[in-house]
């Protein structure tokens, strides 16, 4: 089963590194990419087919994490939301989980429990 | 012939991904990464091939890329640095391309000016955007901060060069509040070994006291009071 992703990020680099990373996986594709909440709520209500998984940077200029989480999570509640950030205290990962987050992780994470945190996040859609 | 790249960037994510970006720009050979500046300066010791470029992140723990970039220019001159960062502020461009770095470079570039930037560097030496530049010049009415901070003497530039990795690293940590058993438990080492850096570190740069020491390591920019 192939899953569609989006990667919202404010830096680019970051951003094609990430797209690099999940699709080193075959069951993945990155479907939509935005620089911010903003950019991305557009994208997302003009795109046909939605993504299943949103990988979701929590600091971003215009519209940040938290924002686009609570309302991607009010509009698309099957869109599974994976926060992303290199703030790991505690305050954060308790905001973005209320607003509707599914999974945290933080940028030091290593690739593999990105790539384990994603397909277990498949596995939860499929059941 | 592929340019040789480290990254030292202390988040494993980004690392992976940007080491999965310079892999699939074909021109680049990856040759390690790093987690902060003190795992690069070992690795680079203990490795016989030398990279070109050394992509540099800066902030990190430990020893950021600013500590990291001027142990490199004063050792390394002929290794090119390129600054790597989330910040755009005019000080901190301006702190890394004083410290010897030769580019910088924010992270949400393009990635095709990252391949191109990384190019320049390897071929001209340099490659200063506009924002760069506009770091360099002095703000209207003020003294250049360029010529009045950051400059590091000869004479410490040529001290500098004669400190190992390890050295380095010990320097570093005798400018915390760390005792030097703490000091040798971080580095994993034994109080002896720390004991033998200490007194190498005194004959080398001429002190004889760890404020010496304390004081060479921030006029050098190894250690940097925020």
């Amino acid at each position: 089963m192939q899953f569609n992703v989006a990667l919202v990020e404010d830096h680019a680099l970051v951003r094609k590194g990430l797209r690099l990373l999940v699709e080193s996986l075959s069951e993945f594709t990155v479907l939509l990419e935005a620089e911010n909440g903003e950019e991305f709520i557009t994208m997302l209500d003009d795109s046909t087919v939605k993504p299943d998984i949103i990988l979701m940077d929590v600091s971003m200029p215009v519209m940040d994490g938290l924002e686009t989480t609570k309302i991607v999570s009010l509009k698309y509640p099957n869109i599974k939301i994976i926060a992303l950030s290199v703030h790991d205290d505690m305050k954060t990962v308790e905001a973005m989980i209320d607003a509707g987050a599914h999974n945290y992780l933080y940028k030091n994470s290593s690739p593999d429990l990105v790539l384990s945190v994603l397909r277990a996040v498949t596995r939860t859609q499929i059941n | 012939m592929k340019i040789k790249v480290v990254l030292v960037e202390d988040h494993h994510l980004i690392r992976r991904g940007l080491t999965l970006l310079l892999e699939n720009l074909k021109d680049f050979e990856v040759l390690y990464d790093a987690v902060n500046g003190d795992d690069f300066l070992k690795k680079l010791e203990s490795s016989e091939v030398k990279p070109d470029i050394v992509l540099m992140d800066v902030n990190m723990p430990i020893m950021n890329g600013e500590q990291t970039t001027r142990v490199l220019s004063a050792k390394f001159p002929d290794m090119k640095i390129i600054a790597l960062s989330v910040n755009t502020d005019i000080d901190t461009v301006r702190a890394m391309i004083k410290a010897g770095a030769h580019a910088y470079l924010f992270k949400d570039a393009a990635p095709e000016l990252f391949q191109t930037v990384i190019n320049k560097v390897h071929s001209d030496g340099y490659y200063y955007d506009k924002h760069v530049i506009q770091s360099l010049i002095p703000e209207r009415g003020k003294p250049s901060s360029i010529t009045h901070h950051g400059e590091v003497a000869d004479r410490d530039i040529e001290l500098l060069k004669k400190l190992s990795a390890k050295e380095l690293t010990f320097l570093n940590y005798s400018c915390t509040e760390a005792t030097y058993k703490e000091i040798a438990d971080s580095m994993g080492i034994t109080v002896r070994t720390v004991d033998g850096y200490r007194e190498s570190l005194f004959a080398k740069l001429e002190v004889r006291s760890r404020i010496g020491l304390v004081i060479f390591a921030i006029k050098t920019g190894v250690f940097k009071i925020y």
